[in-house]
């Protein structure tokens, strides 16, 4: 869990968000739809983009995952840079997730056109409408990401 | 004995039925607190706090749901108070009679009023805030208020600044202005201009 091993007490069919929200405090993975619907909950397992609401926290065992708080200890991955930069955010709800896929996608595609960041990110549903601005933000974060390395 | 969790409580309270509702349109007549003399400004202390280390932190009583008043109100208050913006934050307020929305008679957020019930009596903040840091500086240089001019959270006097974070402490014991000028429109520096949301840093990190 975000680099450190965490053990838990919890049935073993309750949603990864739950066990995220409830047992470990980590409030900043939200819940929206509770079925895989809406993107709010998404954090990485194993480095994958995954909906930790229709998760059991019995299949995470042994299993690397990261939410928004694992991110960067400080704001400052490439990706909410370009949050800040593109001043995306607007309710803020959906933006933890929205920042998981992306950064999600960035690590698996450093170059990707506006289908693969429209592929990526289509399971992310924002009632404020920042699309444009989103992708905006990912575009910037995959040009700074680049030119950091 | 168990603590209770969110969850259980959460779950006890949609079970026992009883809830809270507050009805968001409010009949003008009753108002829940009496309408200030028009005359009478906010009091300063309760909206905006200058610290020591020169933050200024804004006191909304109204919800940021994305339609940036967290930053928009907090512009009114930075504009008039000719403070430093990148040292802006902002805070809830507390549940008191004072904040009340001047056009509902409660706290409350909705019908796109935020702004503009909130235009003058924040802008009067700040200039009311700006008013007693400019005294404060005035007793420490023994000089004329009227001497003296403010950019950029420092007050001046010709080419001698101090900040407002060194005046906050002799400025807070001060009593408020009875009233203040509010700046012309063409001397707006923050108002109707672009600028970063102050709640993205929060937002951006669950």
């Amino acid at each position: 869990m975000n680099g450190t091993v965490r053990e838990v007490d919890a049935a073993e069919d309750m949603p990864l968000l739950w066990v995220l929200r409830d047992v470990l405090g980590l409030t900043g993975t939200k819940f929206g739809c509770g079925m895989a619907q809406c993107g709010a909950c998404t954090v990485h397992l194993d480095g994958q983009a995954t909906r930790s609401c229709v998760l059991p926290v019995s299949a995470v065992a042994g299993r690397m995952v990261t939410t928004i708080e694992g991110l960067s200890p400080d704001g400052s991955h490439p990706v909410q840079k370009a949050w800040i930069d593109a001043d995306v955010v607007q309710c803020g709800y959906c933006q933890p997730g929205q920042i998981m896929s992306a950064a999600a996608l960035l690590a698996q595609n450093p170059n990707p056109s506006d289908a693969d960041i429209d592929a990526a990110l289509a399971g992310n549903i924002c009632r404020c409408g920042t699309y444009q601005r989103v992708r905006e933000a990912v575009r910037k974060a995959a040009t700074q990401r680049r030119a950091s390395r | 004995m168990t603590a209770l969790t969110r969850r259980q409580l959460l779950r006890r309270s949609l079970l026992s039925g009883a809830g809270l509702f507050v009805a968001f349109h409010v009949p003008r007549k009753a108002r829940a607190v009496p309408e200030p003399a028009a005359k009478q400004l906010p009091d300063p202390n309760a909206f905006v706090r200058v610290a020591p280390d020169d933050s200024v932190t804004v006191l909304l009583a109204h919800s940021e749901m994305g339609q940036g008043v967290w930053t928009g109100l907090a512009m009114l208050i930075a504009e008039e108070l000719d403070c430093d913006w990148t040292k802006v934050r902002v805070e809830h307020a507390p549940s008191a009679p004072i904040y009340a929305h001047p056009m509902f008679g409660m706290m409350a957020t909705g019908g796109s009023t935020s702004t503009r019930a909130e235009f003058d009596r924040y802008r009067q903040v700040g200039a009311a805030a700006r008013d007693m840091l400019v005294r404060a500086a005035a007793a420490k240089w023994k000089t004329d208020p009227k001497t003296l001019h403010t950019a950029n959270g420092f007050v001046w006097k010709g080419k001698e600044k101090i900040s407002y974070g060194k005046l906050a402490e002799a400025a807070q014991k001060l009593p408020p202005p009875e009233k203040v000028t509010l700046k012309d429109r063409k001397s707006w520096k923050l108002i109707g201009k672009g600028t970063r949301r102050l709640d993205t840093p929060e937002k951006i990190t669950g």
